[in-house]
């Protein structure tokens, strides 16, 4: 209402448009930060529940029987739930880091580019398969000295299976945010070019997930040398490796976008 | 492209590591399982992937120095090396499991099935990765550049490296 | 004379390491391998063999020979370490 105001009003209203269309941008590009660094809350919350309060980082083995699961679940007690409480509420900035990326890689596209795209909904996805499996070890963790032994060790392997079966969907995130850093044609890229095979390193190092149903003991049990050590590292390596070059992206498109307004 | 050579190599050797280790526990039941391998097709196998990785080698010369029809005759090759090879790889796994040899004969052969397959889709990537090329080194365009080439080679080379230390790994270690 | 023999050299050079690679290769498999080698002997020689193999492959098919020493470096010390780290584990066995 007040814009169609404005217009109706010649001459000064130029300059005020002028001005609330570069303070918008800025506007936007403090949010775009902000949310960049909602990373650090999927970090810090998913890694401090699940690695530090739940002690998976190695998990329990897929080994364990079912009372050595149940054990190991009343052993840890409160401090399993609170972090599988903090995973669940940490887990869908993911998709908010996602966001940030995607319109950085929507600057690398044309308005076809459907590689934001899938940049957007591997990352809601990979929200989701974070929260899932703290819904479900958390599930396990209630009623201790109620839920029979079986029970807690099938919920315990339902959140296994959830979090590595699901690996293609962060596996075509990552490859969607590789092809698009290679397909930036400017002189000095946005994103440099080696980031691009971080990600596809990432994306290849998911694939041995395939075999977590198969072997319970080794390098690709769920404990594993590969199947949670390289996997977990990589994710990891992968944010912490994005997310400074999507700060400097951020800023040369806000002086870009700014320079434009005049 | 370095970085994904150099990840690629680095999850390689953290499975030769864990080889080695369960092997630590029970070295008389990888002796055994090492004696039913054929090191003869194996010692084979490493010859056609070293020959493979050469005649890439030698395309990238032909190539930097204009000689399309050489290039293009020494990169058919290495690719045949390639496919002679999977299918060398092949026929092996349908002897092992005819003789009772699967991925859950223990420890040695889920190693055994697990690396070589690991190895063995690379090999599948890089042979495909190579006929790309081949395809369209038969099409001469005025505007190319080597990079794209160069990584591929890169990649193949890889693949033969990371043989040359799988194959000993699993046939000779005694 | 030497500016005629350094490009012929060096466009040979991939064929050179090729029959090094195979003769390394057919020493491993088919000599190393018998009874009549001691197995400790004929292992570590065996991954020495192979750290010199995977050496050759990197600095001349992967071309890293003149490659900035960061980069030579990585792959140098691979080309060390994953067959030092076979054999300890192999005489720790």
């Amino acid at each position: 209402m007040s814009i169609l105001m404005n217009t109706e009003h010649s001459g000064s209203t130029a300059v005020i448009d002028e001005l609330d269309v570069s303070n918008r941008t800025r506007g936007d590009y403090l949010v775009l930060r902000v949310s960049l660094l909602s990373c650090l809350i999927y970090v810090g919350f998913g890694l401090t529940g699940f690695a530090v309060l739940a002690g998976f980082w190695p998990p329990p083995s897929e080994h364990l029987d079912a009372a050595g699961i149940t054990a190991y679940f009343h052993s840890q007690g409160n401090g399993l739930r609170i972090g599988m409480v903090m995973m669940a509420f940490g887990a869908p900035f993911y998709y908010v880091w996602s966001a940030v990326l995607s319109k950085i890689i929507g600057r690398i596209e044309g308005p076809m580019g459907v590689l934001s795209t899938v940049e957007l909904l591997g990352g809601l996805l990979t929200a989701w398969v974070t929260v899932m499996p703290a819904i479900i070890w958390l599930t396990a963790s209630m009623r201790p000295g109620v839920r029979s032994p079986e029970t807690v060790q099938t919920l315990y392997d339902l959140g296994w299976i959830f979090f590595d079966l699901t690996f293609a969907c962060s596996l075509i995130q990552n490859l969607g945010l590789g092809f698009a850093i290679l397909r930036d044609r400017r002189t000095a890229p946005l994103i440099p070019h080696w980031v691009a095979w971080v990600s596809f390193l990432t994306a290849a190092t998911y694939v041995p997930l395939v075999l977590v149903p198969f072997f319970k003991t080794g390098p690709f049990a769920w404990q594993g040398l590969i199947s949670f050590w390289a996997v977990f590292v990589m994710f990891f390596v992968l944010i912490a490796v994005v997310t400074p070059y999507a700060w400097k992206a951020l800023r040369r498109l806000e002086a870009e976008d700014l320079a434009a307004v005049g | 492209m370095w970085v994904l050579i150099a990840g690629d190599m680095v999850i390689f050797s953290l499975l030769f590591g864990s080889f080695m280790s369960a092997r630590m526990k029970h070295p008389e039941v990888f002796e055994t399982g090492r004696h039913a391998l054929d090191f003869h097709r194996g010692g084979i196998n490493t010859l056609l992937l070293l020959t493979s990785s050469w005649c890439v080698a030698m395309t990238l010369k032909a190539l930097r120095t204009d000689r399309d029809r050489a290039a293009l005759r020494w990169l058919g090759f290495g690719i045949l090396g390639g496919v002679a090879f999977a299918v060398s790889k092949v026929l092996e796994y349908v002897a092992e499991v005819h003789s009772g040899h699967t991925p859950a004969s223990g420890d040695f052969f889920m190693y055994y099935f697990m690396m070589t397959g690991i190895h063995l889709a690379h090999v599948i990537v890089g042979t495909l990765v190579l006929s790309v090329f081949w395809f369209r080194l038969r099409r001469p365009t005025e505007q190319r550049s080597l990079a794209g080439f160069e990584s591929a080679a890169v990649f193949w080379h890889m693949v033969d490296l990371l043989w040359v230390v799988l194959f000993p790994l699993l046939y000779l270690v005694r | 004379m030497s500016t005629v023999s350094v490009p012929f050299r060096r466009r040979q050079q991939p064929t050179v390491v090729w029959v090094l690679l195979m003769a390394a290769t057919v020493t491993t498999t088919w000599l190393l391998s018998k009874d009549a080698v001691g197995a400790t002997t004929g292992t570590g020689a065996t991954f020495a063999l192979v750290g010199w193999k995977v050496r050759l492959i990197i600095l001349d098919f992967m071309e890293l020979r003149h490659a900035p020493w960061q980069l030579r470096l990585v792959f140098e010390a691979w080309s060390a370490i994953v067959p030092a780290i076979i054999f300890g584990f192999y005489l720790a066995t």
